[in-house]
């Protein structure tokens, strides 16, 4: 299986015209997009328009991006911020019910937790990508749900039984030396404090 | 949250991560995909300069306030307020004749603009932007949700 692209070369490609470069961004970012929409509980409507605002956006800020590798960070931030916007909105329609009203907004308006769990997700998918297909598929076999057990899995990928325990291990050690887990201190034992402020600036 | 997880965690958090992949609904992405034909060259940017929602607490305005936006570029600046469906706006700095309203869902649609700059058109749901032509190019505001759809 190939390499996938890195990021970089795929907002280059986009730049310069290429369709099937910005499909790929789309496939590769959309999860993490929709999971912050989601969290906001907007409408499906609103939802909807939120995803196509974030998108249109960043077509139009493709040239500006200077580093590429921040491209989550500002997705999830964009998205967030747009959604807030269509909140805010639809707040003003309403009669008004400080009550129920505040407790929501102030729930909503936490920025801090749940984006950098969100973003800590995007990480975790495009750690999968470095992987070798064996030690991919290893790992989603692992996390199917209902679970399969252990007979499955060597069925399915023709490795004994016994070697699942280790493979497994072996995948989880690549998968913290990845490129995408790079700021994340996943392979240094003590966590380095400032590792997220390059998403949250 | 601790990144330095054993491999149980890990495995928790790879759960969690590779269900999000799974949860994207087909239409966002086929409107993701699509926003890519709106990409333009050479275009400059009336930016953001202030959205009345994003200046008071939400508590202390009435409901009945129409929400005023600022856009800006070199030589020119737009301000528009939204009312219901309809949004009445003015150009500033800069003489032309018309505007153009960009909707992805409704196409475009060219607004004439009166010689004090004014211009009043009903406004498509969902994000749009405005294009003001000076000197042969465009100028165009970023995309944004003025008239959100009925609420399903």
């Amino acid at each position: 299986m190939p390499q996938p692209l890195e990021v970089e070369q795929l907002v280059e490609a986009a730049r310069a015209g290429d369709a099937a470069a910005w499909d790929a961004l789309v496939d590769r970012y959309l999860p993490l997009v929709t999971a912050v929409i989601r969290r906001l509980r907007l409408s499906p409507a609103d939802a909807d328009d939120v995803n196509q605002t974030v998108w249109l956006r960043l077509v139009e800020h493709l040239d500006g991006l200077r580093e590429p590798r921040a491209l989550p960070g500002w997705l999830a931030t964009t998205a967030r911020h747009e959604g807030l916007r269509v909140i805010k909105r639809r707040n003003r329609d309403l009669p008004v019910d400080p009550g129920c009203g505040t407790f929501d907004t102030a729930e909503i308006l936490d920025p801090g937790e749940t984006m950098v769990e969100d973003l800590r997700s995007q990480a975790l998918r495009e750690a999968m990508l470095e992987l070798s297909e064996k030690q991919r598929e290893l790992l989603l076999l692992l996390l199917a749900d209902p679970p399969l057990s252990y007979d499955d899995i060597s069925a399915r990928l023709g490795i004994p039984r016994g070697s699942i325990g280790p493979t497994r291990a072996r995948a989880l050690a690549q998968l913290r030396r990845s490129r995408a887990l790079r700021d994340w201190g996943d392979d240094t034992p003590v966590r380095e404090g400032g590792a997220l402020d390059v998403f949250l600036d | 949250m601790s990144s330095s997880t054993d491999d149980e965690g890990l495995m928790e958090e790879l759960a969690i991560a590779m269900a999000q992949a799974t949860e994207v609904p087909e239409r966002r992405r086929q409107a993701a995909r699509a926003a890519f034909s709106w990409r333009t060259i050479d275009e400059e940017l009336l930016a953001l300069t202030h959205d009345s929602l994003e200046l008071a607490d939400a508590a202390v305005r009435g409901a009945l306030d129409v929400r005023t936006l600022g856009f800006e570029s070199e030589g020119l600046s737009l301000e528009i307020e939204v009312d219901g469906d309809r949004v009445f706006g003015q150009v500033l700095d800069a003489q032309v004749g018309e505007v153009v309203v960009e909707s992805v869902e409704d196409g475009s649609q060219t607004v004439p603009v009166d010689p004090s700059g004014v211009f009043s058109v009903v406004v498509p749901t969902g994000p749009v932007r405005i294009s003001i032509e000076v000197d042969g190019v465009p100028r165009r505001t970023p995309w944004i949700v003025l008239v959100p759809g009925p609420q399903s």
